[in-house]
């Protein structure tokens, strides 16, 4: 399947864009599974260890399964306040 | 429509934030106790000089993660009866002015004062807000690679 996330802040001008996209993904993959992927074809994003993955308005358990359709957001270590 | 204080209502706001306006709209006659928390943009951090903030959100997101931590907090305090509003600036912060705004009233100040602490500790934790500071030689993302 081929996916499209979501960037912010530090993410977004790592990549210099707000959106990527990755394509040739298995129909369904873990959210652990898809921060790999995104390693490897974007090491310019560096390390996703404390990215989180946002599907939807929802923060993603590590676990958790996403499929094609899904709308998914990558999301640096927050700092509002 | 009436905002439903009592479920919490968030905004995120691109003008200048007025404490004492937000403190005003939770306040009722039921409630004795008014907690008002007002966070700040700081002139010095990491030990460098602030020029300026900017503060960027994933708006889709804020409202619903808002509205988890405002059920989170109700459930907390156990059935007290709390008015909450949460304000959060975005885009372009000038140092010294209000970035967030908590206002709680609730019949006592123990309720008021747990929930406004409750609310600001969880929105730094998972509120999908991010501020940059600008500095005279070079800006930084708090919280990233830090």
């Amino acid at each position: 399947m081929d996916l499209s996330l979501q960037l912010f802040a530090a993410l977004r001008e790592r990549a210099g864009r707000a959106e990527l996209r990755l394509a040739g993904l298995p129909e369904s993959l873990s959210v652990e599974e898809l921060k790999l992927a995104l390693e490897r074809a974007h090491p310019e994003l560096g390390s996703l260890a404390h990215v989180a993955v946002v599907i939807g308005t929802s923060y993603a358990a590590a676990g958790q399964r996403i499929g094609p359709g899904d709308e998914l957001a990558l999301l640096p270590p927050v700092s509002g306040g | 429509m009436a905002q439903d204080y009592e479920a919490g209502v968030f905004e995120l706001v691109r003008e200048p934030l007025v404490p004492a306006q937000i403190e005003e709209r939770v306040q009722h006659p039921a409630c004795g106790a008014t907690v008002c928390f007002t966070g700040s943009t700081r002139e010095e951090n990491r030990g460098k000089r602030v020029v300026r903030l900017e503060y960027e959100a994933f708006e889709k997101m804020t409202g619903p993660e808002m509205q988890r931590i405002f059920e989170r907090c109700r459930a907390e305090q156990q059935g007290a009866r709390l008015r909450m509003l949460v304000a959060h600036r975005v885009g372009v912060v000038e140092v010294g002015e209000p970035s967030v705004v908590i206002a709680v009233a609730s019949p006592h100040r123990a309720q008021a004062f747990a929930a406004a602490r409750f609310l600001i500790d969880e929105l730094k934790r998972t509120l999908p807000v991010w501020k940059k500071e600008i500095y005279a030689d070079g800006e930084h993302w708090i919280g990233d690679r830090s």
